[in-house]
């Protein structure tokens, strides 16, 4: 199994100190250049840039997400398995159909707009396709669903009492939301947050579609490098910078759900 | 319902129209009669008898099911194994290997299909059905044992006990205690594993070979050579069956214990039909129906939008041969399939560039030109190109040009330079090719320099006129521009002329110019292969291509002018007469090949990420 | 090490107790009778075949789990023929014996059930009768009724012991409850930090307890720490600590013990009270009533004596006209033959 994931990976390791052939392809001599390359603040911008949308993406995920799982997970036993499912269904369609599906619905005379229009809302067009909006609505599509699961399985831990205690000892709405339940589902947050956010950081299909490949995110330019260019090297060491992000993010996540794991286990 | 949960209702309600708005649209959009426009031209059902009727597509189909069968079935076995290994474990030797698992979740899923793709490379094996397989079950056994490991760990190990206190031996304890306990968590992995593996684009892509194409790959192809409603309903279809999927394995999970045997049973065969169906019609006519001689498999590597059916099946019927064929989308591509080792394709077609790169690779064969009498029979200046002048390589297929598709309904005047893309009237109403080379090329044409310059002053100022110009593009697109146009997205496209033909089709006031500043001059090539396994069937089918009725039809259907003189006379008037097809013998001084700029490639790469991310 | 030299026999047909507080090792010995561990020394025998190295599936011994460990994807009729169906007894046998065992649980009807739909104390019959019919040499039964309530477990008690007797189990019974091992078991070990105390019938253990241990682990012990100080032939000396006590009279433990300390213990019901000392004993001790303690058909006691001592006496409910008050001087007598003294 090793063999499988870690051979591999280290193949990957490899090529990024190797160098470009000229006609693509790989000539194996040592050299840091592709790491030293990514120093240029181009690809700092880049991945700020993806940061940045993953960020948009993964709030708006849970704000959208959060009050999907505590109503699922609040709904009579029977039907949440329903519910989930129905959360979980769109995700089944390919990606790619997906994303078509909402350039269908975002284009100058698409759905939304004819709809805006015709509320008397706006009277001309809205530019929707192909702006960051657009990137940031397709990936929150895309995985929602991501935010959901995890939320759903720490709302549902979740004893209904203690919000209703912390309801009874005058704790106002939005207190019983930020002192009692946000504490408590928090590993689920997290863990929502990250899920989502690990595959917004590295899309390219979204951005290339929705965006209207007006901008670069860090998928983009890997898939750019290595399937455009063909300089594989230089492909790897990106890869290997983006898993280093996601990697941190991961830790990150580790090191806060065991600081909470305490209290909630103890149930 | 419990006080104070409207809001959150509301939120709900909402989010979940967000899930279902754009299913329920394409789904819609599937009926929908009009072509490539939004509009709504009445109700039909002709896209799924289309969808019926695509050979490469239910080839495409029962590989994808097979890959995922088989795949899932090893997935699940293998991440089965590791689950019930791991809770014999030392716990440290426990979050090792949990560690292990997690990381092929977290990298990008290019690196893991390009790392996939150097391993099998290294170990020498060809890039096939198998490769992708393996694939496949490498990315699916984390989620597998992950899935039952959370399960495994909620077992009570006072159960296995008292079996094997009952006289269970091993193997009964772990057959009728740990198996069924396990069977929600199963059923829930295998179809995790199995959705995954039906959706998986790149690692497919990388590890894939001759005869492997899937659905992802396939649609990802068809949506490339632009979108058609056929793939909004083969969505639709998809949908329903994941959803019947979804739903009745989700009713078995929760029934949780009293799954009734018959049904699992139904489960079972069913997920077995499926296999076998895709087993069966992926290895073709070799085990169904008429040939006990097995025909022999000519296999045609492409471009997504280079084929006509009825054409390949004229040819199979002629030579009593098969013929699978195999999509690419970008002459990169291509080169990096053989590159990396994809052995067993006859017939390729890389454009003029590429057949300069692959025959100093040493990837081609020599044609034989005694088999090739058609071949000669070519349009005058694509007699002896640059790059292969005595074809002894290549024959050339199709050719064209880039130029610019315009509405003549919103610009009337018909514009003959580049400079029209930097016409600040048409503000976000321009797309230009998702392509560094050509995006270059049109503004280094329109600098007066050649589109092949490696002058790092030149292409930087490229930059500049193409920095100025981003505010006015609305999209980079090479692959649904004929769309747009149609739709009146845009009144300005940059692109090749085929689509910009197809999108006449749809909107007749579409106009096609090559700019008088000069343009990309392309043709794409039939090439054998060094590894090609059926030269002389390859020669033959070059040949057959190139007959000057067969290469009419082809230029009929594909919208791009052939290279062959006899099918030049062949075609109708309107595909002869149409500039964005065959381009007019005048236009040929004015238009360039683009070349490989070697080690250039950098300087335009590094400008391409700082035009994009300006 | 959780068991250290344990050697005990059970007789064929009998209940056998092993009594102890949690952590004493009584579970160690139940596994490794139903083969889940094996000893490091030793062995165990059954009908004189040693089991070492006999997996648990090959050992004609069943175990009743704690938390009983039906099958939960099973319902009771198969949770019931498990055994049965592993050795592979033929069909139509083995609907016969699950019926015979479910009648003797009383489960005849609820065949068709799943676990999850059993109350706890069918749950607990059900695994009673999983074990029993497969005809076991030894049911092994780890905190049989732990998981009841007290009432069902009052009951459970009773009719335990009645399927055992009717059947003619041989059971090994691990328990930390010293009520339950009295009312059911033939004999009883009581362990204790991985060794064997003391195994006997529970009278002759909760009468002669063999040390402070096991006296205070089979019921409440009134103890009084003292020194032996002289020896009259039959009865000895003993001298409380606390010095301001006269010495008491106890029975005489052969052997020469003058000079050493000693605990005297009481068991609640030998000690008689009484507002006046009683001239016929010698065997008294002056206390003050601190607590008193109503429990329907008795009434407890909680009686200062000495400096520091509380001992606990129980009597009849109404057996004194005038009941006794908090705050009362009284005096608490024995008879010589119930005191007994443990040295250290």
């Amino acid at each position: 199994m090793g063999l499988f994931f870690l051979v591999p990976l280290g193949l990957v390791f490899a090529i990024s100190f190797a160098s470009r052939g000229t006609y693509g392809g790989i000539v194996w001599e040592f050299t840091p250049a592709n790491y030293l390359d990514l120093l240029h603040p181009l690809y700092g911008k880049i991945l700020g840039q993806s940061m940045w949308y993953a960020t948009v993406t993964t709030a708006i995920c849970f704000v959208l997400g959060f009050p999907l799982a505590y109503v699922i997970a609040r709904s009579p036993v029977r039907w949440q398995p329903v519910f989930l499912l129905l959360v979980m269904l769109p995700f089944w369609t390919n990606f790619l159909v997906r994303t078509y599906a909402w350039m269908i619905l975002l284009r100058h005379d698409g759905l939304v707009n004819r709809f805006v229009m015709a509320l008397g809302l706006v009277d001309a067009p809205l530019e929707l396709l192909y702006t960051p909006t657009a990137v940031v609505i397709g990936l929150v599509y895309g995985y929602l669903p991501f935010m959901v699961l995890p939320l759903y399985v720490a709302v549902e831990r979740l004893d209904p009492l203690l919000v209703e205690a912390a309801w009874d000892l005058y704790a106002s709405r939005w207190a019983v939301f930020t002192r009692v339940i946000l504490p408590l589902t928090k590993p689920g947050i997290v863990g929502g947050c990250i899920l989502v956010f690990i595959p917004s950081i590295g899309s390219f299909i979204t951005p290339d579609l929705l965006g209207g490949a007006r901008s670069m995110m860090i998928g983009n330019l890997i898939q750019h490098e290595y399937l455009v260019v063909r300089d594989w090297p230089l492909g790897s060491a990106v890869s290997f910078v983006l898993m280093a992000v996601v990697m941190a993010a991961v830790v990150l996540y580790y090191r806060s759900a065991s600081r909470t794991d305490g209290p909630l286990e103890g149930r | 319902m419990r006080r104070g949960s409207t809001g959150l209702n509301v939120v709900s309600l909402l989010a979940m129209l967000f899930l279902y708005g754009p299913i329920i649209v394409l789904v819609l959009y599937s009926f929908n009669a009009a072509h490539l426009s939004m509009a709504w031209r009445g109700a039909t059902l002709k896209w799924y008898a289309a969808l019926m009727h695509d050979e490469a597509l239910l080839a495409a189909t029962a590989n994808s099911l097979l890959i995922a069968v088989v795949s899932t079935i090893g997935a699940t076995g293998l991440g089965g194994l590791i689950a019930l290994g791991m809770e014999r474990m030392p716990h440290r030797r426990q979050q090792i290997i949990e560690g292990a698992l997690v990381l092929p979740l977290v990298i990008p899923e290019v690196m893991m299909g390009v790392a996939l793709m150097l391993l099998f490379v290294m170990l020498n094996m060809p890039l096939g059905l198998t490769t992708v397989i393996l694939g496949h079950i490498v990315f699916n056994i984390p989620l597998v044992t992950i899935m039952l490991r959370t399960r495994l760990r909620k077992l009570d190990p006072a159960l296995a006990e008292a079996a094997a206190d009952l006289g269970a031996s091993s193997w009964q304890v772990f057959r009728y205690v740990t198996l069924p306990l396990l069977r929600p968590a199963l059923w829930g992995a295998i179809l995790v594993a199995f959705t995954v593996s039906l959706d998986d684009f790149l690692v497919t892509f990388f590890t894939a070979g001759p005869g492997a194409t899937t659905l992802p790959l396939k649609v990802y192809s068809m949506i490339k050579s632009g979108v058609t409603p056929e793939i909004n309903a083969l969505s639709a279809l998809l949908l329903v069956i994941s959803m019947t999927c979804v739903a009745l394995s989700l009713h078995l999970q929760h029934r949780e214990v009293s799954v009734s045997p018959r049904l699992q049973r139904m489960g079972v065969f069913f997920f077995c039909m499926l296999g076998l169906a895709g087993a069966l019609s992926a290895c073709g006519p070799a085990f169904t129906g008429d040939s006990a001689e097995s025909r022999p498999v000519l296999h045609y590597f492409t471009w997504s939008d280079y084929v006509g059916p009825e054409i390949i099946q004229e040819f199979e019927r002629r030579e009593q041969v098969q013929v699978v064929i195999d999509t690419f989308s970008s002459n990169e591509e291509l080169l990096a399939k053989l590159q990396s080792g994809a052995t067993g394709y006859d017939v390729a077609v890389p454009s003029d560039f590429m057949v300069a790169i692959m025959i100093q690779q040493g990837l081609l064969s020599e044609l034989d030109q005694q088999e090739l009498p058609n071949a000669s029979l070519l349009e005058p200046h694509l007699q002896a190109l640059h790059f292969d002048p005595e074809r002894r390589y290549s024959v050339p297929y199709l050719w064209g040009t880039v130029g610019i598709g315009y509405d003549s309904a919103v610009i009337p005047n018909a514009p003959d330079s580049w400079s029209i893309l930097w016409d600040p009237r048409f503000k976000g109403r321009i797309s230009m090719l998702n392509d560094q080379r050509e995006v270059f090329g049109a503004v280094l044409r329109s600098m007066g320099q050649s589109m092949n310059s490696t002058d790092a002053q030149v292409i930087e100022a490229a930059k500049e006129q193409l920095l100025r110009q981003k505010p006015l593009v609305k999209t980079y697109t090479s692959d649904h521009y004929d769309q747009l146009l149609a739709s009146g997205e845009v009144v300005l496209a940059h692109g090749w002329g085929g689509p910009m033909a197809r999108a006449m089709a749809e909107r007749p006031s579409i106009r096609y110019v090559v700019p008088k500043e000069g343009a990309t001059l392309w043709a794409d090539c039939l090439v054998v292969l060094r590894t090609a396994p059926q030269k002389r069937l390859a020669m033959r089918f070059i040949n057959f291509l190139m007959e000057p009725e067969v290469a009419a039809r082809t230029s009929e259907r594909l919208r791009f002018a052939s290279a062959s003189q006899g099918a030049r006379e062949q075609v109708s008037a309107s595909t002869r007469d149409n500039p964005a097809i065959y381009p007019p013998v005048d236009q040929l001084d004015r238009l360039e090949w683009m070349r490989d700029v070697g080690r250039a490639i950098r300087l335009y790469d590094r400008a391409w990420t700082e035009l994009k991310m300006q | 090490m959780a068991v250290n030299q344990v050697s005990f026999d059970v007789r064929r047909g009998e209940f056998f107790s092993i009594l102890g507080p949690s952590g004493a090792g009584k579970t160690s010995v139940l596994r490794m009778l139903a083969g889940f561990e094996d000893p490091d020394e030793g062995d165990v025998l059954i009908d004189g075949q040693s089991m070492l190295g006999v997996p648990p599936n090959r050992r004609p011994v069943n175990l009743v789990f704690q938390s009983y460990a039906l099958f939960p994807h099973l319902t009771v009729f198969e949770n019931v023929a498990f055994g049965l169906k592993m050795r592979r007894v033929p069909t139509p046998h083995i609907e016969e014996q699950v019926r015979q065992a479910l009648t003797m649980v009383k489960l005849l009807g609820k065949e068709a059930r799943l676990p999850a739909q059993l109350s706890g104390g069918e749950q607990q019959r059900v695994a009673l009768a999983r074990a029993l019919v497969n005809k076991p040499a030894v049911v092994l039964l780890d905190e049989p009724l732990a998981a009841l309530d007290q009432q069902l477990r009052q009951e459970m008690q009773v009719e335990l012991k009645s399927i055992q007797e009717q059947a003619g189990l041989t059971c090994v019974c691990v328990t930390h409850h010293q009520e339950e091992a009295m009312m059911m078991s033939d004999r009883i070990a009581v362990m204790h930090q991985g060794r064997m105390w003391q195994i006997g019938p529970p009278r002759e253990l909760y009468e002669r307890p063999c040390n402070l241990f096991v006296s205070r682990f089979l019921g409440v012990s009134n103890e009084l720490p003292g020194r032996v100080t002289g020896n009259l032939g039959e009865e000895s000396l003993f001298q409380p600590a606390d010095g301001e006590q006269p010495p008491l009279l106890v029975r005489s433990i052969p052997g020469e013990q003058r000079g050493r300390s000693a605990t005297l213990s009481l068991r609640p019901e030998q000690l008689r009270m009484a507002r006046e000392r009683l001239p016929t004993s010698a065997q008294v001790l002056p206390g003050r009533i601190e607590k008193v303690l109503f429990a329907g058909s008795e009434t407890k006691y909680l009686v200062r004596v000495g400096h520091d001592r509380l001992w606990e006496v129980r009597m009849t409910s109404g057996a004194h006209v005038l009941p006794f008050a908090p705050e009362e001087p009284v005096f608490l007598h024995w008879s010589l033959s119930d005191g007994r003294l443990f040295f250290e």
